[in-house]
């Protein structure tokens, strides 16, 4: 194992100078000339040449990109020009936020999906799994947002039953922040809770033609015993890899399912940082999120390989 | 949505003699589809939507665009099939045209990203060495980037427009084909046709597109019609977040975004651009699955 996460730890090192390259490039992508944006209107030269100066905007493209990073490896993320803060503040106050966002999704996901799936892939064709199948492609098809407005006419607007956006500290009146939390999981959570179930469903199909399931049928095994200690073990394997995967797939959506839900977290400050030209607040939510990812994919693939020994002693 | 499809086989084994229709695997996915209930019921959607899009001047009248005081927020009507939006303009006219822009960005930027992609990673492959190294190196950075957060990284960068979101759909799926590609290329590089072709004096181009390109041309096709569903679902995310179609064009994501101010009096207004919206996608997403079943012989059970 110990050679195994050293060999993997190796493999990041690209990803994440390539990574972190890509993220500061898109800043200077951006057409027009930061410096001049933050002085103002009414700026000389002179106030324009000294600020560029100062935010390190002379110096040629690799030196600013090593700056940067010594920056961020020293916790240093800026300070946001517009919120006059700094973005280790902000990141502070909206990063637990989307975690409780993303969390709850997941639970969700996985607490459908997976039992679901399972019991699918038990009677392949029955008419449970026909209309699994049916809600799980009707759940990849609708975009989110869409799914978002739907909830929101529905069970906000039209039933009353949950509040139409915000977020409270679960601290401070735990039975309120629970109904700002539903909708928003929800509409995160469902496209997630498809996938799961597909892909247990199918994992369970393949399992369940294999011999050692026969055998343990002719055992005279009873069927639940068969399920549970033969079957799924085997099953489920594969999803830690598919739960990472959908990991980064829900911080993306939380971009989207925040602006609308008005929840005060980490996709909702990159767009704020994004409409209000605030691209070091930008910079810092995106590299910090594709970096979350990259560390949960690889937790994931460790998980794998401590779970499955072919993994590791595959390598 | 899965992004990468599961490695799949050449597609070679499935032509069945003796039939001469199903000599081309594709036109026998297709046929296999058509077969099923829902197979035919998406590919009939699908085809529909494609045809309205390209029909959209002659099945409606009113301008997109134009706006009509005294027509505000109208509930459906004979005149306005859809309703008519907060300045007067014609629901349907912006829904068929928004449907267009869905097209557009999903179909062809979907494609062009996928060509790149692919001829990358065939190039990756077949080179080695350092060439393969610096693409797949690139590759797996850029494929460690959630793909919606991508995409908004790259339009804030690029800017809002039609053609900045459609680059930005090229770059997102670039990484994904260039994986599958390259992988098919080492599987295929070393196989006896591909020396013999070498032997008689083929370049490296020539093996490439006239060899290697048929054979991973099923798995790649199955990526793109996923490709596909997710770059029409990218375009609208974009436009319903504001940084998408700039108005006063319609795109179906900011018609939707509009929606939401005045959907709680007048239910009606998301109602029809996002069943257009979901119906295409859902299309798309079983044609994927169709694909998938015809062309990957593993997946057919």
């Amino acid at each position: 194992m110990g050679r195994y996460l050293v060999q993997r730890l190796m493999q990041l090192v690209p990803v994440v100078v390539i990574t972190s390259f890509v993220v500061f490039l898109l800043l200077r992508l951006v057409p027009g000339d930061p410096a001049r944006l933050l002085a103002g209107a009414d700026a000389t030269e002179e106030q324009i040449t000294a600020l560029r100066k100062d935010l390190g905007l002379d110096a040629p493209l690799p030196v600013q990109y090593v700056r940067w990073a010594g920056d961020v490896l020293t916790g240093d993320l800026g300070r946001s020009y517009i919120k006059r803060r700094t973005v280790t503040e902000l990141v502070g106050n909206a990063l637990p936020a989307t975690l409780e966002l993303t969390i709850a999704a997941m639970l969700l996901a996985g607490l459908i999906g997976v039992p679901f799936g399972i019991l699918a892939g038990l009677r392949p064709n029955s008419p449970f799994d026909l209309a699994l199948a049916g809600y799980s492609s009707l759940a990849l098809g609708i975009p989110n947002f869409l799914l978002a407005i739907i909830f929101l006419l529905v069970f906000s607007l039209n039933l009353g039953w949950f509040p139409a956006g915000g977020r409270i500290e679960f601290l401070e009146d735990p039975f309120r922040a629970w109904k700002h939390l539903v909708l928003p999981a929800t509409v995160l959570g469902i496209t997630s809770a498809a996938v799961y179930s597909r892909f247990v469903r199918s994992a369970m199909v393949e399992v369940y033609s294999m011999d050692y399931i026969r055998t343990a049928r002719a055992k005279g095994l009873a069927g639940r015993t068969i399920v549970l200690r033969h079957a799924l073990r085997n099953a489920l394997l594969p999803l830690v890899t598919v739960l990472g995967i959908q990991f980064g797939r829900l911080l993306g959506g939380t971009v989207v399912v925040e602006s609308i839900f008005a929840w005060p977290g980490m996709g909702r400050l990159a767009l704020d940082a994004i409409r209000g030209r605030d691209y070091v607040v930008f910079q810092a939510v995106i590299l910090l999120l594709v970096m979350a990812s990259v560390v949960i994919n690889l937790l994931t693939d460790l998980l794998y390989g401590a779970l499955d020994p072919r993994i590791r002693l595959g390598r | 949505m899965a992004q990468v499809s599961a490695p799949t086989q050449p597609a070679g084994g499935l032509v069945r003699r003796g039939d001469r229709w199903s000599k081309n695997p594709y036109v026998e996915a297709l046929r296999r589809a058509a077969r099923k209930p829902l197979g035919l019921l998406s590919m009939t959607v699908l085809g529909a939507l494609i045809l309205i899009a390209l029909a959209a001047p002659l099945i409606v009248r009113a301008s997109p665009t134009e706006q009509v005081r005294g027509q505000e927020l109208q509930s459906p009507s004979v005149n306005h099939p859809f309703g008519t939006d907060e300045l007067g303009r014609d629901l349907l006219a912006r829904t068929v045209y928004g449907l267009r822009i869905s097209l557009i960005a999903g179909v062809f930027a979907a494609a062009a990203g996928g060509a790149l992609g692919a001829v990358l990673g065939m190039l990756a492959g077949y080179a080695g060495g350092v060439v393969d190294a610096v693409i797949m190196r690139v590759v797996d950075g850029l494929i460690a980037f959630p793909t919606i957060l991508f995409g908004i990284a790259l339009v804030a960068a690029f800017g809002p427009g039609l053609s900045n979101i459609m680059l930005a759909i090229v770059i997102v799926q670039i990484p994904v084909f260039a994986r599958i590609a390259r992988a098919v290329t080492l599987g295929e590089k070393n196989k006896d046709y591909v020396t013999a072709a070498q032997s008689l004096g083929a370049g490296g181009g020539r093996i490439i597109f006239g060899h290697i390109l048929i054979n991973a041309l099923p798995p790649l096709t199955v990526q793109l019609a996923l490709t596909m569903g997710f770059s029409v679902l990218l375009e609208s995310s974009l436009s319903f977040l504001g940084i998408g179609i700039r108005p006063p064009n319609p795109s179906l994501g900011s018609i939707l975004d509009t929606s939401r101010r005045f959907m709680r009096d007048h239910n009606y207004y998301p109602l029809f651009p996002g069943a257009i919206l979901t119906l295409l996608i859902l299309g798309l997403n079983s044609l994927a699955d169709t694909l998938n079943e015809a062309l990957n012989p593993r997946s057919r059970k």
